[in-house]
């Protein structure tokens, strides 16, 4: 049996070993900072490495562990940090030129939960700018030639090329899923608010989520329960001797819009979860999904629009062209068409949760394609906007490859505040896939 | 686009980004411009109750 080496150890293993104290932080940084050397020329998954201020905290930290201070389930553990999120004294650029120097005095409520939990903010990650369309320069670590999603393009790039174990994201639309599922790591997007999103520069108040990357569900555990306002981390952590699940198959839109690679590969993913005992049943779409993309898309534009009004007066040349459309098309839109919008989105979660009655959770492929060709566009994010509309907990789990090699996710839906119970259902489907590979140019 | 309504819309948003930025960049803008003016015809043809209230955060009960 092949040694694992320090890189690919889940942040569960690191974190008992550096407890043991047979794991020393300041050798795990090292060896991250080794890969990243290696790696980010050809990945460009960062847009500032602290490594000063990392080896800093690294060389506390193992004084702390060897004294017998453990701060957290994180003591240690370098963590990549999307670069919306204020990083006291770490430039934070929101990937415009109008933040380029940037440098917050304080840390967002989600970077000062990690530091309190022992982890070290390894650096900051490439996003989309202002966390919408506007591509980073971000490649995907399966093939270069890909995008690897966005808006958290750096963070979902950075674990699965295995230069941090875990990275924080958000969601607007699709912002956590869609990347996650591109480079074949595990993302989740808990319940809205369920992470603070305190001094993460917003794109739209009402749909925003923080989430994050890891490699495995039961990371997704552990960081969520370092992360949740509402922590309980020992409920999180999931015990895998749970029965099979029954799961609700939506197909309508979803089986329309997906390419075909994409809906066979979801197909054989469930027929794969069938074998293995889940029951599928199949739950028709809430009356309501078909106003859900454009309802999301007016509270969008008019949240961002009144983020944006202020530097958009005298700085509007600095604007790419798809944040700039978002934000000229926000201006325009009446304060009665907003309400409605959030009137739909009322009755949308209502319908969405009464879906969910009969099985435990509901599931769809991640994304309608695999990674697209080129940096030009980060995909599309009609698979995962409803449920940022409903604010309900998402995981998507990496399931296999299309035929060119690129990965494929399964989405997991579930109501408000389930995450405990989404990480069982998540946990036991990626015992099933079995997934475990890591990009062939990155070992 | 939705028939007329719908080009009256669009042809006003166009109008008005003309009037701000200028004419070449509401062109650069249309295609934004008119999915968001597409997102307010369907809204506002979706049929709601009196009962269906603005969207609240969920609460942890």
């Amino acid at each position: 049996m092949r040694v694992l080496e320090a890189h690919e150890l889940t942040i569960s293993n690191a974190s008992n070993l550096i407890a043991a104290g047979d794991l020393s932080p300041v050798d795990l940084l090292e060896t991250f900072l080794k890969r990243i050397d290696w790696l980010e020329p050809k990945i460009d998954a960062w847009v500032t490495i602290d490594r000063e201020g990392a080896l800093k905290a690294s060389e506390m930290l193992e004084v702390e562990a060897e004294e017998g201070t453990i701060r957290g389930p994180l003591h240690g553990i370098p963590i990549g940090v999307k670069d919306i999120f204020y990083t006291k004294g770490l430039r934070t650029t929101m990937g415009s030129p109008i933040y380029r120097d940037f440098v917050p005095a304080h840390d967002a409520a989600a970077v000062a939960k990690l530091r309190e939990a022992g982890a070290i903010i390894l650096g900051k990650t490439e996003n989309t700018e202002f966390a919408l369309s506007d591509p980073a320069p971000t490649r995907n670590p399966w093939n270069k030639e890909h995008t690897p999603g966005g808006s958290s393009s750096g963070s979902a790039a950075a674990v699965s090329s295995g230069m941090c174990p875990s990275a924080l994201g958000t969601q607007t639309g699709g912002s956590v899923i869609r990347p996650a599922s591109f480079c074949g790591v595990v993302g989740m997007k808990p319940t809205y608010d369920l992470i603070s999103r305190k001094d993460v520069y917003p794109l739209s108040w009402s749909l925003d989520h923080v989430g994050f990357f890891t490699k495995t569900v039961e990371d997704a555990a552990l960081m969520l329960g370092v992360l949740s306002e509402v922590g309980e981390p020992q409920g999180l952590k999931p015990s895998g001797d749970i029965a099979p699940p029954r799961l609700g198959l939506l197909r309508g839109f979803f089986e329309e819009h997906a390419d075909e690679e994409v809906w066979n590969g979801f197909v054989d993913a469930v027929e794969r979860l069938k074998d293995a005992g889940a029951e599928v049943a199949e739950i028709p779409l809430p009356p309501s999904f078909g106003v859900v993309h454009v309802a999301h898309r007016l509270i969008m534009a008019s949240e961002a629009a009144s983020v944006h009004q202020d530097n958009f007066r005298t700085r509007r040349d600095e604007y790419r062209v798809g944040i700039r459309g978002l934000v000229s098309s926000g201006l325009l839109v009446p304060a009665s068409a907003y309400v409605r919008a959030q009137r739909i989105r009322g009755r949308y979660i209502r319908e969405a949760d009464a879906a969910l009655k009969s099985v435990d959770c509901l599931v769809t492929p991640s994304a309608p394609t695999p990674a697209l060709l080129g940096l030009d566009s980060t995909g599309d994010p009609a698979f995962n906007a409803p449920w940022s509309l409903c604010g309900f907990p998402t995981v998507t789990v990496p399931s296999g490859l299309t035929r060119g090699g690129l990965p494929l996710g399964m989405q997991l839906i579930d109501g408000h505040f389930r995450e405990a119970h989404l990480l069982e259902i998540a946990h036991w489907c990626e015992a099933v896939f079995g997934f475990g590979k890591a990009p062939q140019d990155t070992v | 686009m939705k028939g007329e309504r719908g080009k009256d819309l669009v042809e006003a948003f166009l109008a008005i980004a003309s009037q701000r930025w200028g004419e070449e960049e509401a062109n650069v803008l249309r295609s934004a411009l008119e999915r968001t003016a597409e997102a307010i015809m369907d809204v506002e043809d979706f049929e709601l109750d009196l009962s269906d209230e603005p969207w609240r955060p969920p609460r942890k009960a």
